[in-house]
């Protein structure tokens, strides 16, 4: 028998009326999703766990203020890549992490095989070297470039969502984007087949 | 395909990028635990409180010291208040001026009148004659 999960606003109705355990069910629900967002901007596993603890902690303080305006989904998001813009402001160190990181999924992926494939000898690379490329490419963007590219493209997120979390236009998340993407095209140029 | 599409497509990959397995399962724990903790932790509120009745205390000490030494005073003032004025006076004066070698001394010898003893150091040397002349004594026979 398949039981059913609650819905989101349901484990925020129950948070509000004092039940922590709900709050716990909305911690495992989000907390991947809120670990990739958190990751992928500062490129380190210690940092994004701290950060982490901090916007659940902070989420958990402030939902009975919550009013459902947006969804809770955004709401977590923006809390979460806000906090994370803020800590990076007073963070200068860049911090690369080891291969054990990666998922060996990543060894299947037709996008990764086509990346580091040898049929042009510019091509040739291993996991390691993708990935450090990869990170150094992110971390030379720019804090909010760096968020909109991880939204958007490591994600999926619709402009629009990602307009609501940060607080901008549609536009100008467009125009980020458009530039983000200029500038990695020209770090990781020897990577991408033309 | 765009350089666009190229440059999402690797950009992608970094979905690969995964805390270790088991994470999740330890970060709800460590939630959990730091929860607990802050609860356990007093809030501004009670510190700025604690704060507060502690610094009452600093000051309630000294009241007591201001209280007891208000009282000495009183005790003091009720003492000297009840003395004769003359004595308190006579010995400020005898500490005003001490005794010196200088001074001439009175004394007295036998039943005679008192004689100022010469003093080393005195301008003039007083002779002073007994009571009685010698001439006085009565006459011994043997």
């Amino acid at each position: 028998m398949e039981t059913s999960e609650p819905p989101d606003e349901e484990l925020v109705a129950r948070t509000q009326a004092g039940d922590a355990a709900a709050f716990d069910e909305l911690v495992v629900r989000f907390g991947p999703r809120l670990y990739g967002l958190v990751y992928n901007m500062t490129s380190n596993h210690e940092d994004t766990n701290d950060l982490l603890q901090e916007v659940f902690a902070k989420a958990y303080r402030s939902i009975k203020g919550f009013q459902r305006k947006s969804s809770f989904y955004t709401w977590m998001h923006s809390i979460a890549v806000h906090r994370t813009i803020n800590f990076l402001k007073k963070r200068n160190r860049r911090v690369t992490m080891s291969l054990d990181d990666v998922d060996n999924g990543i060894a299947n992926d037709p996008d990764f095989i086509e990346a580091t494939s040898d049929h042009d000898p510019r091509h040739q690379a291993n996991l390691g070297e993708l990935q450090k490329k990869l990170n150094e490419a992110m971390m030379k963007l720019s804090h909010h470039h760096r968020a909109v590219v991880t939204m958007f493209d490591i994600q999926g997120m619709p402009h629009a969502e990602i307009a609501k979390i940060l607080k901008i236009s549609d536009g100008t998340v467009r125009s980020r984007l458009f530039y983000a993407h200029r500038q990695l095209q020209n770090y990781l140029q020897e990577f991408i087949s033309g | 395909m765009t350089p666009e599409e190229n440059i999402s497509k690797i950009i992608r990959l970094k979905r690969y990028e995964q805390p270790p397995a088991g994470y999740f399962e330890g970060f709800l724990q460590e939630f959990q635990s730091r929860q607990n903790a802050d609860f356990a932790r007093p809030t501004f509120w009670e510190i700025v409180r604690d704060r507060a009745s502690s610094l009452e205390m600093f000051f309630q000490a000294p009241r007591l010291a201001y209280a007891a030494v208000a009282a000495a005073l009183a005790v003091a003032a009720v003492t000297f208040s009840v003395l004769p004025a003359s004595r308190v006076s006579g010995n400020l004066a005898d500490v005003r001026q001490p005794l010196t070698l200088a001074s001439p001394q009175q004394v007295t010898i036998g039943g005679s009148l008192p004689v100022v003893m010469p003093v080393a150091g005195s301008p003039s040397v007083q002779y002073v004659l007994p009571a009685s002349p010698a001439s006085y004594a009565s006459s011994r026979s043997f």
